[in-house]
């Protein structure tokens, strides 16, 4: 027999399969437990019927001869109501023929008697079975020519002082019969869990492994390694160090070696512990104590000699067992530290790098500073002084007025550079370059001076001053160039201070460098009047010129449309108008707000582009609300018939000829035709001349553009008439310029504010994507930023070259870019850091696969620690 | 003002027997005149900031239904409800975001086709007016909300899909759906979590995208989706605490769900009395709810509204305010023939030069593969059969 043969009781195990468990362990024997009688008195492992579903004898004995497997079988009964096969035997003989049939169906040479109850040490039962043992071994060496193992096992005996007396009892018996025992096995523990079996020298080395109740515990955490039953689920974590039960067990069997010295026919004592169940805990620790023990025991050792020579390749290569085992752990600690150096070098940079999430570095510190530091642009601001009659002295002007206008400004927000211009001819206008026109000598009616202002970017000064008198002349104009560019310093401070909104701010849309401009004919009434409109020719005349005299700021996308049916959602009130006594219909200033049917006139603009849309919209009123008037505060018509929307648009009304109507809706309902085709009405472009001028006023409201004019300079040049020239495309250059610079400062800042916002979103989430597209944007707009600022820093070099572009449109448009830029990278469509993905979330995703790798690796390694631990105390006691 | 009118004058008269006095002095005045403007205009600033309104210039709304699936009829008809008032109370479709995950007025159970209604009466059918749907079907994901209000969007998307809000705007978010602690389901297939909510209002404050956001939530636990935020000026109500569920309000048995949810419908009972121009505050609108009739407690935090619920209207909120002006005047262009030409255009070419690519665009040390967060959950099932296998195999080769 091997060192183990797991004792596997079918009764308790009827789903057991021989071929399986021999490929798992490589066991190349088994004892087959619980062969008892049916009711039929057959010998069966059919003891309980409900256990085994098919019919278990036949199926073994196949098995067994067709996986070539020793096979031992124990016969014997464990309680009362399972019929132990004496009990259906009425003669030693015929229960010997019972015995024998099992044992040759399985080609069997091994027969284990179980004592394990009451019942079964019934004396004149024990006496049978002793009986018919002495009969089979006899008979087997007649009839098989080979010798029969007989072992006895005892499990219900208490076995701390040796075994009882009805255990020797039934020693006694057999002995008496003549039998010989090849080993007493004796259980340490009920139940039995795990028995590993210890066997005294003898020709026969046995020992064995019972696995009992093993389905409850679960079979396949038990791995048997190269034969020797390694039980890697629970034994070898089973922590108890009883130091007791490996004591308890060499003492039991000493004593059951002493008491079995008086039997000659018993060749040894085979002891059982069992491990990690209840009470005597036994642990594997324990049973290599055990065997290094008995391995000292001249009686009690593993023979392992292959005699008995099974050697179906397994035992060939057997060595002592306790050298196997010690082999083993050093096995288990060489795979653990294995998977484990795999789990982390593999797993933890594959893991790591395949969740990583990608955050191109953006340049931080650079954007904080810009941000944390007070904005300082100045705009280096060329201004001409020219004598247009007189000689006067414009160098020696020129000077004095570079310093007094520096020393106003005091470096913040403008630099001017002050030349005198003695050439007649016009030079070109750019922004950033003004003229100085002073007359000299000239008085007005009342003997003063006057100032005028011309559309392109030019001044004049007409002063009662003698040309010679120089420092007037500067006086006066340090008034007037200091008052052009005064209240712009505000501006300044406002957008820097960043905190109040005024209203301007509610009117003004927010810059974008391209807008949809929509023109919209409102018709309420096509019933009764078509009207339609010379858009196309309007805009030429009235709007384009405005719209390409901003176009270094923006860039329009001109569209135009007629609604049909647009009517208001407000009913307008009905008074008289007075005149003739006309009724007319008005609208407050608090229906207003509703004056926008925005459930039913789709404005939208274009569904391609994403352009911001400003409205402009001419309302023609139905035939039944005209003429229809907007009543100002002041309880009068307002002449423009019209209002605006901030941020949105304007509205005008306007008013349709008077006619009769072309249909009557009497009051059931029906409509009465008076004409069947309604009048047209076709608004030309001179037609539109008002509607498109307050369109351009709303525009500039919109745009939020601020007429420069000499309000500081009025009260300081009391007397001094002044003139303002009006546009002739709706803008002034001086305004244009105002517009440009303001809108540079503040793109200028937006652009840093984005990015700052920017920076600290992506700092707080860290599970955001950062591209590396976003990052080239980020620094495409820093380098905007950074080119505008150089630009209006307080030591740029001047270009003097008109040739070249002025200096403030370089800046605006680098601004631009840095707002686009910086809008694009803010809003760019992969900065969705989409989920919040927490560690516990994390931890709960992987727990499937930590949990199952990780238990036992960790488990194994805290053993090993301990191991090490233990020894090492060992080690220290040993040399003390 | 008085002082202020005061100053200007004292420099001006000051100015006038000096106007011939000297540069030096006529920039002295104009110092004064400057620090006159900015004074006032500090002043004025101050006045408008005490004053006790809202300050926002323009109202929006994200109205959104998670659920699909015919059961759910009520969370669509909650969130059409929704959009019913905020219309007629003037909020303009072009400001409305509307995602509704089911279309149910189209689905073949419905007893009464193209119809929404949200009480067994069927007096109003919500469906049947003039209903625009932003985002409708499987267009309702956790992406494209957190897309909506982010404002990162691809590029094609048009601007009707938008949230373009400024720091002006008033931000109504209704929520309606299936949810539990911290998390709101989107279409049975994904759900959205309280931080998620709180991240995107983070980054709307961030970039300035509100002035005010009143969040509303109705669905179980849902005081336990707004427990997050933590960006100011936002007020948050919910439909119960954490720990209850709602309720929904009663069955219409001919279209054989239940109708409309017992939190919105208590909304809607004050909401639907209410006028544009109404006065009513958030505080009275509180006021109504009945956790009697809700069968839950409903949730209002009001933490991060400093203004507080007694000073907010309720149409601040579902109502679309609009500033008007009047415009008196018409800008009078001169009658010159000459028009004068426009400035030259600068174009400035923002393009990074290779040399500043090389600076500035320094590359990162390792040259990582980018993995969008989705793909984590991919990595899960690649790590564990790979861990499996070279376990498998030091097993087998140890054996």
């Amino acid at each position: 027999m091997p060192i183990f043969s797991p004792s596997v009781d079918v009764t308790q195990w009827p789903s057991f399969s021989i071929s399986h468990w021999q490929k798992l362990t490589g066991v190349n024997s088994f004892i087959l437990a619980g062969v008892t009688a049916n009711h039929e008195c057959i010998p069966s492992f059919l003891s309980r019927p409900d256990r085994v579903a098919h019919g278990p004898r036949t199926y073994y004995t196949d098995e067994a001869i067709q996986s070539r497997v020793q096979i031992g079988i124990s016969f014997g009964a464990t309680d009362a109501h399972i019929r132990d096969l004496s009990a259906c035997n009425d003669s030693p003989a015929s229960l010997a023929a019972s015995y024998a049939s099992v044992l040759d169906a399985f080609n069997s040479t091994h027969i284990d008697v179980l004592f394990a109850s009451r019942l079964s040490v019934n004396a004149s039962s024990v006496a049978m079975r002793a009986e018919a043992l002495a009969l089979l071994q006899t008979g087997f060496e007649v009839r098989r020519s080979t010798n029969l193992t007989v072992t006895l096992s005892f499990e219900s005996a208490s076995v701390t002082d040796g075994l009882d007396p009805d255990a020797i009892a039934v020693v006694q018996a057999v002995h008496d019969a003549g039998v010989l025992v090849h080993s007493v096995n004796v259980a340490l523990k009920e139940p039995p869990l795990l028995r590993m079996g210890l066997a005294v020298p003898s020709n026969e080395p046995t020992s064995s492994v019972r696995d009992r109740d093993i389905k409850k515990r679960g079979f396949k955490s038990h791995r048997v390694h190269k034969g020797i039953n390694t039980v890697n689920g629970q034994l070898l974590h089973a922590s108890n160090q009883d130091p007791t039960a490996s004591s308890a067990g060499m003492k039991i069997a000493s004593a059951v070696k002493k008491q079995m010295n008086t039997f000659s026919n018993v060749r040894g004592v085979m002891l059982v512990p069992v491990l990690a169940s209840k009470g005597l805990q036994f642990t594997t620790a324990d049973a290599v104590d055990l065997m290094t023990w008995a391995e000292t025991q001249p009686w009690l050792s593993f023979g392992l000699s292959s005699a008995n020579a099974d050697a179906e390749g397994v035992s060939g290569t057997r060595k002592s067992p306790v050298a196997a085992i010690s082999q083993m752990s050093s096995l288990i600690r060489i795979q653990t530290v294995s998977i484990l150096l795999i789990l982390v070098a593999l797993f933890v940079p594959v893991w790591w790098s395949t969740t990583q999430v990608h955050r191109a570095v953006l340049p931080t510190d650079q954007i904080r500073a810009l941000a944390a530091a007070e904005a300082k642009n100045v705009f280096h601001t060329r201004v001409a002084v020219r004598f247009v009659s007189g000689k006067g002295q414009p160098k020696a002007v020129a000077e004095s007025l570079q310093t007094h206008l520096n020393n106003l400004f005091g470096g913040a927000s403008f630099h001017f550079a002050v030349r005198a211009d003695t050439s007649t001819e016009e030079t070109q206008s750019t922004s950033g370059l003004y003229q100085l026109r002073i007359d000299c000598g000239v008085k007005n009616i009342q003997g003063e001076g006057s100032v005028k202002l011309f559309e392109d970017r030019v001044v004049s000064l007409q002063t009662p001053a003698e040309c010679a008198d120089t420092e007037s002349i500067v006086a006066q104009a340090v008034a007037v160039v200091g008052g052009l560019f005064l209240d712009e310093r505000a501006d300044f401070a406002r957008i820097s201070g960043s905190s109040s909104h005024n209203n301007d701010d509610i009117r003004k849309v927010k810059f974008a460098p391209e807008y949809q401009l929509i023109f919209n004919l409102m018709n309420a009434d096509p019933v009764n009047l078509l009207v339609s409109w010379d858009i196309q020719a309007a805009i030429k005349d009235y709007f384009q010129n405005f719209v390409d005299a901003v176009e270094k700021l923006y860039d329009f996308k001109i569209k135009s449309q007629t609604k049909y049916f647009t009517s208001l959602p407000i009913d307008p009130e009905v008074i008289n108008a007075g005149e003739d006594g006309e009724m007319a219909y008005c609208l407050r200033p608090h229906h207003l707000p509703h004056f926008i049917n925005s459930a039913e006139w789709s404005f939208g603009g274009s569904v391609v582009s994403t352009a911001p849309p400003l409205n402009f919209v001419v309302y023609v009123p139905p035939h039944a609300q005209s003429p229809l008037y907007i009543m100002g505060h002041d309880q009068g018509f307002l002449k423009t018939n019209s209002f605006l929307i901030p941020q949105w648009g304007g509205i005008s009304i306007v008013n349709p000829p008077k006619m009769a109507p072309a249909a009557v809706i009497h009051e059931n309902g029906t409509t009465q035709a008076i004409r069947t085709v309604p009048p047209k009405w076709t608004l030309s472009s001179s037609d539109l001349s008002d509607p498109m001028h307050i369109f351009i006023y709303q525009m500039r409201e919109i745009l939020g553009v601020k007429t420069v004019g000499l309000g500081s300079t009025e009260q300081l040049l009391p007397g001094f008439q002044f003139n303002y020239e009006s546009s002739s495309v709706g803008i002034t250059k001086w305004e244009l310029d105002r517009l440009a610079r303001l809108t540079t400062i503040q793109n200028i800042r937006n652009a840093v504010n984005t990015l700052n916002s920017l920076i600290t979103l992506i700092e707080s989430m860290e599970d955001m994507v950062v591209q590396d597209h976003i990052r080239e944007k980020v620094m495409v707009s820093l380098n905007a930023i950074s080119t505008a600022n150089a630009i209006l820093s307080e030591n740029a070099q001047e270009t003097q070259s008109p040739a070249v572009n002025s200096s403030h449109d370089i800046a605006l448009a680098a601004s631009r870019a840095a707002i686009v830029a910086a809008e694009r990278a803010f809003f760019d469509p992969t900065m969705v850091s989409l989920l919040y993905f927490p560690n516990e979330h994390k931890f709960a995703v992987y727990m499937p696969l930590f949990l199952p790798v990780g238990v036992p690796l960790v488990g194994t390694l805290v053993q090993e620690i301990k191991k090490r631990l233990q020894k090492r105390r060992e080690g220290k006691t040993k040399t003390e | 003002m008085n002082f202020l009118n005061w100053l200007v004058l004292v420099l001006g008269a000051a100015s006038a027997t000096n106007a011939a006095g000297g540069a030096i002095r006529v920039v002295e005045d104009m110092r004064g005149l400057d620090r006159a403007a900015l004074a006032a205009d500090f002043l004025s600033a101050g006045a408008g900031s005490s004053g006790g309104g809202s300050g926002h210039t323009n109202n929006w709304a994200v109205l959104v239904c998670t659920s699909r699936f015919w059961f759910n009829y009520r969370h669509i008809a909650n969130t059409l409800s929704m959009y019913r008032t905020v219309k007629r109370l003037g909020i303009p479709d072009s400001n409305i975001i509307l995602m509704l995950a089911d279309d149910v007025a189209c689905n073949p159970r419905n007893h009464f086709p193209a119809t929404v209604y949200n009480n067994a009466g069927r007096y109003l059918d919500l469906y049947g007016s003039n209903i625009e749907v932003d985002y409708r079907g499987y267009e309702v994901t956790v992406e494209n909300f957190i897309r909506v209000l982010t404002g990162r969007h691809e590029e094609h998307v048009p601007r009707s899909k938008r949230l373009l809000t400024d720091d002006r705007s008033n931000i109504l978010i209704f929520m309606t759906g299936h949810g539990g602690k911290e998390f709101l389901k989107f279409q049975d297939a994904e759900e959205i979590g309280s931080h998620d909510i709180a991240d995107a209002i983070a980054q709307m404050f961030e970039k300035k995208r509100y002035n005010e956001i009143f969040f509303m939530i109705d669905t179980c636990q849902a005081a336990s989706l707004y427990k997050q935020i933590y960006s100011p000026n936002v007020l948050a109500a919910a439909s119960s605490l954490t720990g209850q569920s709602s309720y929904s309000h009663h069955h219409d048995m001919e279209i054989g769900t239940a109708v409309i949810d017992r939190w919105t419908y208590s909304n809607l009972e004050t909401l639907e009395k209410l006028e544009r121009q109404d006065k009513n505050t958030l505080a009275n609108l509180f006021k109504t709810y009945d956790s009697s009739v809700i069968l839950s407690d409903p949730g209002i935090r009001t933490d991060l509204f400093p203004r507080g619920i007694e000073n907010a209207l309720v149409t601040d909120f579902f109502g679309g305010v609009q500033t008007t002006e009047l415009t008196l005047e018409m800008y009078k262009t001169s009658e010159k023939q000459k028009v004068l030409p426009a400035d030259v255009k600068v174009e400035f070419d923002g393009r990074l030069s290779s040399a500043q690519k090389d600076t500035l665009l320094e590359k990162p040390r390792y040259k990582l593969k980018v993995v969008l967060p989705q793909t984590y959950l991919i990595n899960v099932p690649f790590v564990l059969c790979f861990g499996l296998l070279l376990t498998g195999v030091v097993v087998a080769g140890s054996v």
